[in-house]
């Protein structure tokens, strides 16, 4: 009985456990061996031993006490802040004899990374994880845009429209301003504004009914004639 | 010296003032009808403010609809108005006279109307604000945005100029008034007097701003197109669209202004100025520029089409004979060989042939810009399931309301100023009615009001 209890108490810990942190622990048997991930990170070499501008190595190295665990997949994540905090994944790498599993990675941004690896478990190991600090100082980017042979045009276009749409309204409120302008020096406020009559010569049409001659507007002297 | 008969003047004077004059049941009736349509709209608006844009039939796979063909319809009627008195005043066409101040208003009016929909398609509209805050130059929206305010600064320009010698006239009627209209008359008239400097000024001013209302206008709806010609969607991804647009605005627009000047030629009786010949020579227009719209069209579709291209295919197919086929076909009925028929067929080339030609015009232009903008965004780019809008009472309503508000604001600007360009008409007339010179002994009369003085 007294075990019976023992172990609803296990099961619930356990069931708490992987609520919190995933499918590592509910995957993990109880007879599995405990394992650890030590995780490194440093600069990537070529074939001939010299640096590779912006690329790391990041190596994660799966042991259960003394024994290397070969052929188990680590899963590598970095933390990024993009789009809100989480982990965002690097690569999944098996283990190798050594019970070392490496990625290669190219960072897109210098300063400090903080990495994780982890280790699920299986039948016979544990899950395990580890995190680094990985101290990156110089990256290349990682895509290099081809410019467009029209990226130049576009700049020009821009500038060019914005330069025509200056002239355009500088033309436009020039033109009203001027006509504005004009109309009201012409014309000095009066009272009498309106107000006087044009004398003009009318006579009896020829067609019938009265016809009157109306000055062409050229004609017209701009003086108001006497009331 | 130019001579003409007094009654003419004096009835120019009379009919460009109508409107002020005190209005009957049916102008009070007629607004009423419009302004229920409108707040019928606002209704609509204000739910869909409240619910999203779904309420008026917008989805993930319809996420441009009924409203982006308002704002194209609505921005191209403007264009219509503005680019017919443009164009007629720079070939001095005698006969523009008693039309070109409906349809500069009918520009300025349906420009705004439409503008508003640049608005209303926005499910967050207080968000317009940062086209203006945080432009993003890139994009053809920003261009949209530049290319409609300027067009409305100068479209409203273009409508004051020569309404400065008529708001003179009103000045002068109200002359010894201290009223708020009278003031305003006084403000917007700029001491107007006629004097041939004024003229000239004036006139030099108007011709400058009507050149430049033409290409400002073409590319206000070239730069519309842009806003889906320059994404890479099959239907839209086409160079034909620039001038297919500005076709398609300047044939609306003409027929828009047929309208207009049918509807007040009728409620102000105007039928002395506004001649069967008016209507016939705007027809002639309307028919040139049907065929080339028809044209376009027909070129469009070809070379789409022709090509077989995959991904092009089943847009051209559901609108040749798929799900849009009827509405496209009904576009081409009403918006395309009706209105040749009805103008081409000289027993059908009346004034109220040419009006329903108009009217079918306007309404399948509209039609035209929502197959433009539909099928197109129905079409699936990633998944195979293709889309569908279905405007809800919602859409439509705000849609009627907006179309009413045009004549609405018509009806009541003409309240306020003359109906006709008073100095216009009577500068055309003079050259038109000229009669035998009299003798220089003749009894001196004298004459109030109008652009002699």
């Amino acid at each position: 009985m007294k075990r019976f209890g023992l172990s609803i108490v296990l099961a619930v810990a356990i069931a708490a456990l992987g609520a919190s942190s995933g499918p590592v622990a509910l995957a993990t048997p109880l007879h599995a061996d405990a394992t650890t991930l030590t995780l490194s990170g440093d600069q990537r070499l070529d074939p001939k031993g010299a640096v590779m501008k912006g690329q790391y190595v990041i190596s994660a190295t799966l042991n259960a006490g003394d024994k290397l665990i070969s052929q188990r997949s680590v899963v590598f994540r970095q933390h990024v802040d993009l789009f809100g905090p989480r982990d965002a994944d690097l690569g999944t790498a098996v283990t190798d004899s050594t019970g070392t599993a490496v990625i290669f990675d190219q960072p897109a941004e210098t300063g400090s990374q903080m990495i994780s690896a982890q280790f699920a478990g299986d039948d016979a190991f544990a899950g395990s994880s580890a995190t680094l600090t990985l101290d990156v100082r110089e990256v290349v980017p990682v895509f290099t845009p081809v410019p467009s042979p029209l990226a130049s045009l576009g700049k020009w276009l821009t500038v060019s429209l914005g330069v025509l749409g200056v002239v355009f309204w500088a033309v436009v409120l020039g033109v009203f301003t001027r006509a504005v302008v004009k109309i009201i020096s012409a014309s000095p406020d009066d009272s009498r504004v309106g107000e006087f009559p044009l004398v003009v010569p009318a006579t009896k049409s020829t067609q019938g009914g009265v016809a009157v001659q109306i000055p062409s507007r050229d004609s017209i002297s701009g003086v108001p004639p006497p009331r | 010296m130019l001579r003409y008969p007094l009654p003419f003047l004096q009835d120019v004077h009379d009919a460009a003032l109508r409107p002020h004059a005190r209005s009957g049941w049916r102008f009070w009736g007629i607004a009423v009808v419009l302004a229920l349509f409108i707040c019928w709209g606002l209704v609509g608006y204000i739910i869909q403010l409240g619910s999203g844009l779904g309420a008026a039939g917008y989805s993930d796979t319809a996420f441009w609809g009924i409203y982006e063909a308002n704002l194209i319809a609505f921005i191209g009627l403007s264009y219509g108005g503005a680019l017919v008195s443009a164009i007629l005043r720079l070939t001095h066409a005698k006969w523009r006279a008693p039309i070109t101040r409906l349809a500069e208003a009918m520009a300025v009016f349906s420009l705004v109307v439409g503008m508003l929909f640049a608005v209303i398609h926005l499910g967050r509209p207080e968000r317009i604000w940062r086209l203006v805050l945080t432009p993003q130059i890139d994009s053809p929206l920003v261009w949209d945005f530049v290319a409609i305010m300027s067009y409305l600064i100068v479209t409203i320009i273009f409508l004051y100029l020569p309404l400065i010698p008529d708001l003179a006239v009103m000045r002068d009627q109200r002359a010894g008034d201290r009223g708020l209209f009278a003031r305003l008359y006084r403000i917007f008239a700029i001491n107007w007097r006629g004097l041939p400097e004024q003229w000239r000024a004036l006139n030099g001013a108007t011709t400058t701003v009507a050149i430049l209302i033409i290409p400002l206008a073409v590319s206000v709806h070239s730069v519309l197109s842009w806003a889906f010609a320059v994404t890479s969607r099959p239907g839209w991804h086409s160079t034909i669209f620039g001038p297919d647009f500005v076709v398609a605005a300047l044939y609306s627009g003409v027929a828009a202004v047929i309208l207009v000047v049918a509807g007040f030629r009728k409620g102000y009786r105007l039928d002395r100025y506004i001649t069967l010949k008016h209507f016939q020579n705007l027809a002639f227009i309307l028919l040139t520029l049907d065929l080339l719209y028809l044209y376009f069209t027909f070129t469009e579709l070809l070379t789409e089409g022709y090509t077989m291209a995959e991904d092009v295919v089943p847009v051209v197919a559901s609108l040749l004979v798929g799900e849009y086929a009827p509405y496209f076909w009904l576009f081409v009925g009403a918006a395309g060989i009706l209105p040749l028929l009805l103008i081409a067929i000289p027993r059908t080339r009346t004034i109220r042939g040419i009006a329903v030609a108009a009217a079918l015009t306007v309404a399948g232009m509209w039609l035209k810009r929502l197959l433009i903008v539909v099928p197109v965004v129905a079409h699936p780019l990633i998944t195979g399931d293709w889309g569908s809008f279905n405007p809800t009472w919602i859409a439509l309503s705000i849609t009627l309301g907006a179309a009413a508000a045009i004549p609405l604001l018509l009806m009541l600007f003409f309240k306020f100023v003359p109906i006709l360009a008073i100095g216009e008409m009577e500068e055309m007339a003079a050259e038109e009615e000229q009669v035998t010179a009299p003798s220089s002994t003749a009894e001196p009369l004298n004459v109030r009001g109008g652009v002699a003085q």
